[in-house]
C-alpha cells in the first residue's frame, strides 16, 4: 500500500492508503482542495525515498507556489514534466511526448516504487476526441502498472459532461469526488470514496477540511 | 408635482431595494462560497463577487436620489466624497483581476489572455495613483478610477469566457460581462440623467438588471450541488 500523505485518508482507506500498482483518479470542482490532495502524496513519497515525478501543464514555479501554500515544505521536490521550468517540457498539443516522457521516467526507476501525480488529464480530455484519450489513458496506466508504480491524476469536474467522466472513471481502479454540496445556507465540502480497489464500496459521504498542516476527514451526519 | 415626484420617489426607493436584497444575498453566498473553497486563487475570487454586490449596493444608494427632492444634496456619494467611490471602483477592479487569474486556469491550455499577469502590474499602479489623486483633484482621475475596472472587465470576460474549458466558468463568465456592461450602461446614463427623477429611474433599472446578473453568476461561481441529492442510505 502506498500512502496518501493524509493520515486520516489513509485510515479511511484501511489504515494503508492507495493500493499498490494503482491508478487513482480525484474527480471536483476548482479551488476544492485536489491539488492539495496531490501535493501530500507527492510529500509523503519524498519522505519515504520513492521517486515521484509531477507531470502538469503549468509553470513549476506556479506549483511551487501553490505547495508552500499549503504548508509544504519545497525543500524535496519531485521530478517535473512541466509547461516551463522543467527540463522535460510538457505540451498539451503534443499528448504522445507527454506519454512517452512520462513513461521513460519511470523506466529509468526500475527497482524503485514510483509516484506520478498529474494534472494533465482534463486538458488533454478538453482537447482530444474522447476515444482516442480512452485508448491513451488506458495504454499508459496499463504501462506504469507493469512498474511498481501509483499514478495519481486530476479530473475538473466542470471540464467534462458526466458520460465522459464515467468513461474515464473506469480506467481507474480508485475514484474520489470531491464535491461542493448545500445544506439549508451552508455550503458544505464533501467527498466519497466511489470505488478502490481491494475495498468494499464505501457509501459514506465525509466531510473535510483542508489546512496547512493536512486534511481533517470525518464522516458527514446530516 | 409633489404626488408625482412622491411616487416617482417611491419607485426609486422599491428599486433600490430590490438592487440591494438580490445583491446582498449573493454577496453572502459568495462569501459562503469561498468558505468552502480551499485554494487561494478561487478564495479571492469568491471575495470578488462579494465587493461587486457590495459596490453595487453602494451604487444603487450612493449615486441615486431623487433628482429636485430633499435629499438631492445629502446623497451618499456627497456624504462620503469621493474617495469612497474610488474605493468601490477599486474593489471592483480587484473583482476583475482576480476573475483573470481564474479564467486563466480554466483554459485547458493556460492562455494568459491579454498578457494579464503583466497588465495587471501596471493597472494597479495607475489605479492605486487615481486614488491618491483623486484626494488632490477628484473630478479628473476619479473619472478614470471610475471606467478603468469596468472597461478591463467588459474587455476581457467575454475573451476569458470563450477560452474556458469548465462550463460552469463560462456561464459565470457570461453573467459576470453582463452584469459589468449594465454596470457600464448604468453609469454612463447617470451622467446625461441625473438632473430628472424620471431620468435617475432610467438609470437605476440597469441596475436591477445588474443585479440580477451579478445573482446568475454567483450561482455558477463554484458547482454546488443540493445534499437532498444524495440517496438517503448514502449517509
Amino acid at each position: 500500500m502506498v500512502s496518501t500523505g493524509v493520515p486520516s485518508l489513509d485510515n479511511l482507506l484501511g489504515s494503508d492508503g492507495y493500493p499498490d500498482k494503482s491508478a487513482i483518479l480525484v474527480v471536483g470542482p476548482p479551488g476544492i482542495g485536489k491539488e492539495a490532495l496531490g501535493y501530500w502524496f507527492v510529500r509523503s513519497g519524498l519522505i519515504q525515498g520513492d521517486y515521484c515525478l509531477y507531470v502538469t501543464h503549468r509553470p513549476v514555479t506556479d506549483v511551487l507556489r501553490d505547495m508552500k501554500g499549503t504548508g509544504i515544505s519545497t525543500e524535496r521536490v519531485p521530478e517535473w514534466i512541466a509547461s516551463s521550468g522543467s527540463p522535460i517540457k510538457c505540451d498539451l498539443r503534443d499528448a504522445t511526448s507527454i506519454s512517452f516522457n512520462t513513461k521513460e521516467a519511470v523506466k529509468r526507476n526500475v527497482g524503485r516504487r514510483v509516484r506520478v501525480a498529474t494534472d494533465v488529464l482534463s486538458p488533454l480530455l478538453v482537447l482530444n476526441p474522447l476515444a482516442s484519450m480512452y485508448n491513451y489513458w488506458s495504454q499508459l496506466v496499463a504501462e506504469l502498472k507493469q512498474q511498481d508504480s501509483v499514478l495519481f491524476a486530476l479530473a475538473e469536474d466542470g471540464m467534462h459532461p458526466p458520460n465522459v467522466l464515467t468513461t474515464v472513471e473506469q480506467l481507474f481502479d480508485g475514484v474520489i469526488e470531491m464535491r461542493l454540496y448545500e445544506e439549508g445556507l451552508a455550503i458544505t465540502p464533501l467527498f466519497r470514496v466511489k470505488k478502490m480497489l481491494g475495498l468494499p464500496p464505501l457509501h459514506g459521504y465525509f466531510r473535510f477540511s483542508v489546512t496547512n498542516t493536512g486534511m481533517e476527514v470525518v464522516p458527514h451526519v446530516r | 408635482m409633489a404626488s408625482s415626484l412622491d411616487f416617482s420617489a417611491g419607485v426609486l426607493l422599491i428599486l433600490q431595494l430590490v438592487v440591494a436584497v438580490v445583491a446582498a444575498y449573493t454577496g453572502y453566498r459568495a462569501v459562503v462560497i469561498r468558505k468552502a473553497l480551499y485554494g487561494k486563487l478561487y478564495r479571492n475570487h469568491a471575495l470578488g463577487v462579494a465587493f461587486a454586490s457590495a459596490a453595487l449596493i453602494w451604487l444603487a444608494f450612493a449615486n441615486l436620489a431623487p433628482a429636485g427632492s430633499n435629499t438631492s444634496s445629502v446623497t451618499l456619494a456627497n456624504i462620503l466624497g469621493p474617495v469612497s467611490l474610488a474605493l468601490v471602483f477599486i474593489g471592483l477592479f480587484y473583482t476583475v483581476d482576480s476573475t483573470a487569474m481564474v479564467g486563466r486556469f480554466s483554459d485547458p491550455l493556460l492562455r494568459d489572455t491579454f498578457h494579464w499577469s503583466r497588465t495587471r502590474k501596471v493597472l494597479w499602479a495607475i489605479n492605486i495613483s487615481c486614488v491618491v489623486l483623486t484626494i488632490l483633484t477628484p473630478i479628473f482621475f476619479l473619472l478614470f478610477t471610475f471606467f478603468l475596472p469596468i472597461v478591463s472587465g467588459l474587455l476581457l470576460f467575454p475573451a476569458l469566457a470563450r477560452r474556458t474549458g469548465d462550463l460552469a466558468s463560462r456561464r459565470h463568465l457570461a453573467w459576470f460581462s453582463a452584469f459589468y456592461a449594465l454596470v457600464f450602461v448604468s453609469t454612463f446614463l447617470f451622467l446625461p440623467l441625473s438632473t430628472s427623477t424620471s431620468g435617475i429611474l432610467v438609470t437605476a433599472l440597469p441596475l436591477v438588471a445588474a443585479a440580477y446578473c451579478l445573482s446568475r453568476s454567483t450561482r455558477w461561481l463554484a458547482p454546488v450541488n443540493r445534499l437532498q441529492s444524495i440517496r438517503p442510505g448514502a449517509l
